[in-house]
Formats: structure tokens, sequence, C-alpha cells
């Protein structure tokens, strides 16, 4: 058989593609089976992760924190805003839809146990497509709340595309979903922290901007600009009792990993150290450990989450 | 647009029997500096378009003068521009976005040139340093740096597969190339106790843009930091 195949049919490319393909097959095939055998997703591991960021929650005082997490009904703002609420955060969602806000506060914030006091979530409805719209944030919520403590940037978004086919449109989308309201909500609270001497600053970037990524250009780019910013600022503020940090996951389950097709999932997964799936729980645990204020010596840095993944 | 060196006989050692076709885009570089820059290559300078101007007629008529004067392109160095002074205090995104949107418009034309050249190809940015550690008082340049950092590591993986190597080469301080900068007083004081310092200039870069060349893909999607040790 082989032989006919070798003088009749397959030249050498096509026998190479054909056996590339089986084994991509068998790949896949191995990972869904273990997905299935094993009751759950490629996170299994993830447990341990839940057990641990309790633990961490449990050591954090983040109580009466006044914390505003934009980007909050996102699927990751939505998880960090849960994390800072169990730790005992004032968490006030900021996002573009009022009743995506409503929805979540009613369905993940409000509690039955009259012994759980927490304080309340509070929503602020608003988009941030220049400066002018990130000064009536703040004035909104320093008019509410007083002033603010902690303030968590959960935007971005990605889209994979090649690099030659960005319209010029796309370009300046790319930057007003990534970068801008990044930049506009962090200048329009610095000045308040400076007044105060006192303020945190957590901005998620991404792996891509760190170590590129191939498709993904604009969304790299911009990831880099936000830390390049970042540094900028934390260092420009840091005389002020003001940090500022990035976070740099990977693609997370639930989140981009969604995105991709499932030969890059796996192959993504099989050449990740820690083997299993980067989940919310991974990088709601980087930002208590930095919204700490046990960690007030940490600024200007990017803080890698990626199983062991990118080292350098 | 000038016409760069095209005397082989002094060309420089390092290069291969063609030398390499060079395409150098900055914003007001003088002509001493361009020639100083493209030592040893085969190339012209053009000017990186202007806020407001017409990409399309720009496109076009950079590549009508590519294909008269750099027929095979090989190489692209995009000298990147600082803020101008008074647009530094905070950050102006409007200017980040200009620039760095043309740079990508021009980047995106002329990757089909090198994608097809069928030859090791490279681009290269030479831009400020401080992309990588953001800088307190240039946060608009160095947010700048920092998105054609993650540009550049993105196209290096992406166009690979097409022998298309992209670096950065981020410089300290060149005031040939417009790029300098007063180091804050920490950083400054730092420098001082490290006893290096050795700023780049124009001579230095080409030699680092031969050395890329040379690497043949080797070398992709590093920043080659000529800063005399700042951000060692």
């Amino acid at each position: 058989m082989f032989l006919s195949i070798k003088n009749s049919v397959l030249s050498n490319d096509a026998v190479k593609t054909l056996i590339h393909r089986i084994w991509r097959f068998t790949v896949l095939a191995k990972s869904m089976l273990k997905r299935l055998f094993r009751g759950g997703s490629s996170t299994e591991n993830s447990s341990n992760s839940n057990e641990s960021l309790s633990a961490l929650t449990a050591n954090m005082n983040l109580t009466d924190k006044r914390v505003l997490v934009s980007g909050a009904t996102g699927f990751l703002g939505s998880h960090i805003a849960q994390a800072l609420y169990d730790a005992g955060a004032k968490v006030t969602l900021l996002g573009r839809n009022e009743e995506k806000l409503q929805d979540m506060v009613k369905s993940k914030f409000t509690s039955d146990d009259p012994l759980a006091k927490k304080a309340p979530v509070t929503t602020l409805c608003g988009s941030v497509n220049n400066q002018d719209d990130a000064q009536k944030i703040a004035q909104r919520y320093v008019e509410e709340h007083g002033a603010l403590d902690l303030l968590v940037n959960c935007i971005g978004s990605a889209e994979d595309k090649p690099f030659v086919f960005h319209t010029a449109n796309e370009i300046g989308e790319s930057m007003a979903s990534n970068l801008n309201p990044i930049v506009y909500l962090c200048e329009a609270f610095l000045p308040k922290f400076v007044e105060r001497k006192s303020g945190n600053i957590i901005n998620f970037s991404s792996i891509t901007g760190l170590v590129g990524q191939p498709m993904r250009s604009l969304y790299g780019a911009n990831k880099g600009a936000v830390i390049a910013y970042s540094k900028s600022i934390a260092r420009r503020y840091a005389a002020d009792n003001i940090r500022v940090n990035c976070i740099a996951p990977q693609v997370v389950t639930g989140g981009l990993a969604e995105k991709m097709s499932d030969d890059v999932r796996v192959l993504l997964q099989e050449t990740t150290p820690i083997k299993r799936d980067c989940v919310a729980k991974d990088l709601e645990g980087a930002v208590l450990m930095l919204a700490n204020e046990q960690q007030g010596f940490v600024s200007g840095s990017v803080v890698n989450v990626t199983g062991g993944l990118v080292t350098w | 647009m000038v016409e760069l060196n095209v005397n082989t006989e002094n060309q420089d050692a390092r290069t291969t029997e063609r030398p390499p076709q060079l395409l150098i885009l900055g914003t007001g570089i003088t002509q001493a500096a361009q020639e100083s820059l493209s030592a040893g290559f085969h190339g012209i300078y053009y000017e990186l378009p202007h806020a407001g101007e017409n990409m399309r007629a720009y496109l076009k008529a950079l590549n009508a003068q590519l294909k008269q004067s750099v027929p095979i392109l090989n190489t692209v160095v995009v000298v990147v521009p600082m803020a101008p002074q008074g647009h530094e205090e905070q950050v102006d995104l409007q200017w980040v976005e200009e620039t760095f949107g043309r740079t990508i418009l021009v980047l995106q034309r002329l990757s089909q040139n090198l994608m097809s050249s069928k030859t090791p190809s490279q681009i290269i940015f030479v831009q400020f340093a401080m992309g990588e550690s953001g800088h307190p008082n240039l946060i608009t340049s160095s947010t700048l740096s920092g998105a054609n950092i993650g540009l550049v590591k993105c196209l290096a993986k992406e166009l690979g597969r097409y022998a298309v190597s992209a670096n950065v080469i981020g410089v300290s301080d060149c005031d040939e190339l417009n790029i300098s900068f007063d180091m804050d007083d920490a950083y400054q004081k730092l420098f001082d106790l490290s006893g290096l310092g050795n700023n780049a200039n124009v001579e230095k870069i080409n030699s680092a843009m031969h050395h890329l060349v040379m690497s043949e893909m080797s070398v992709t999607g590093q920043v080659l930091r000529m800063d005399g040790g700042i951000l060692m």
C-alpha cells in the first residue's frame, strides 16, 4: 500500500502533510479524551489555584479600600471585581452598559448572608472615549465615594488579522480599545492621587505586549504602549506614594483563549510548563497581590502570568 | 528624498556582494547624518509622512521612488521621532496615534516588498531607548517607543516565515537623529556611578545596522540597547 502511494498518488510533501494532519488529530483527540474522562476541562488543576487564592484572600486586608474596576462587565473585569469584593474592598464597577452593570450586581454581588458584612457594590456607567469623559467619571466617583484607593483597568480586545491587511480605521480602533481609555482614566485620577499622596493603579497589559504574537500586531503594539506608559507614570509619581504596575497574562480560559483554534490551544497548553490553561483565578491572585499594601515597594513592574511559558 | 552611497569600492567589508538595498525613513534628519547612517548600504532617505498628509499620494510617490532607486528593497530603517517639546508633560495620545498610525501604513506597504524580495530582509526601528523602562518626563515618547517594541516583536513572529526580521535599536542620546533627553536625577547618578556612558552616534548605529543585516534572521524580535549601559 505504501508503495502504491509512493509510486502513484502522493508526493513526498503530500505524505508529510498527511502525517502532520494525523499527528494533529491525535493530539486533539488525546486532549478531548482527557477532558471527558477527568470530568472537566484542561483547567483541572485550577482547584489548587482556587484553594491558594482563598488562603491569599484570607490574609489580605482590603477592607474598606475603595476600588474602581474599569471594563467591569467584561469576562476578566467581572472576575477581578468579584475577587476584590471577596477580599473586603468597596468595589465600584465601571462599564458602558447600565443594564449589564445592574445585572452583574444582582447576580454576583448580592448576598443573603446577614453576617457577610460586605460593602455594597456600586456602579458607574459611562464610556471613556476621551479625556473629558474620564474627568467626568473621576469627578462623579470622588463625589460619591470621597476618594479612590485603587484603580484597576481591565480594558482591551484583540482581533486576529495579518499585519498587512489592517486598515487605517482599525489602527485607530485598536488604540481606542486597548490604550486610550487606560491612559485617560489614569490621567483623570492621578491628580487626585497626588493630592492625597496615595494611590495604586493596576493596568492589564498582555504577554503579547512583552514578547509579541503573530497576527496580533496592533494588539501587541498597544499592549506594549500600556507597559511603557505605566512604567513612565510609575517613575513620575513614585515620590507621591503612587504605585503603578501591569499584569501581562497569557490568554485566559473564558476570555481571549476562546478565540483561539483548538489546535493552537492544545499546543499552548502542551508548551506551558505548568501544564494547564491560564484561568481567571490566576489573574485575580496577581491583582490581589499588587493591591495589597504589603507590596508597597513594588512599582513599575510587569507581573508575568504565563505558567512559566515566558521567563524572560 | 536623497540618494545615498552608491560607491561600492569603499563599501564596508562586512556587506555581501550586492550591498543591502536600504530605505531610511525619518523626520528632519540632516544629509550628513543620513549619509553616515547609510554607510556601506545602497539606498535612499525618505521623510516619514507628516501630520495630515494624504497617505495614498505619499505611498504612491514612495513606491515610484523605490522602483527607480531601490528596486530590490531588503532593509527598512525607521528613525522614530520624539514628541515635540510641550507634548511630554502629559501623554499626548493624538500625537502617538498619528505618528504610530502613519508609520504602520508605510510599513504595511514596505512589508509586502520585503516579503516578496526572496532574500533575508530587515525592519529596524531606531528609537528612544526608554520605551523599555518608561521615562518620568518623556511619557509621550516612551509610550510611542513601547508601542513600537510591541509591534516589532509581533512582526518578528509574523513575518519570520517570509525571512523578514524585525528589531529595535534603542538609543539613549543621538543628536544627529534628534533623539536626546535629560535623564532624571536618579538615573543620572546611577549612570555616573557605573562609569560607562558612551552615547551612541550615527556611525555606531550604522555599525549596529550592519550587525543586524549580517545576522540574517539569527537576531530578530530584539531590542539592541545602545544606551551606554543605562538599562543594564
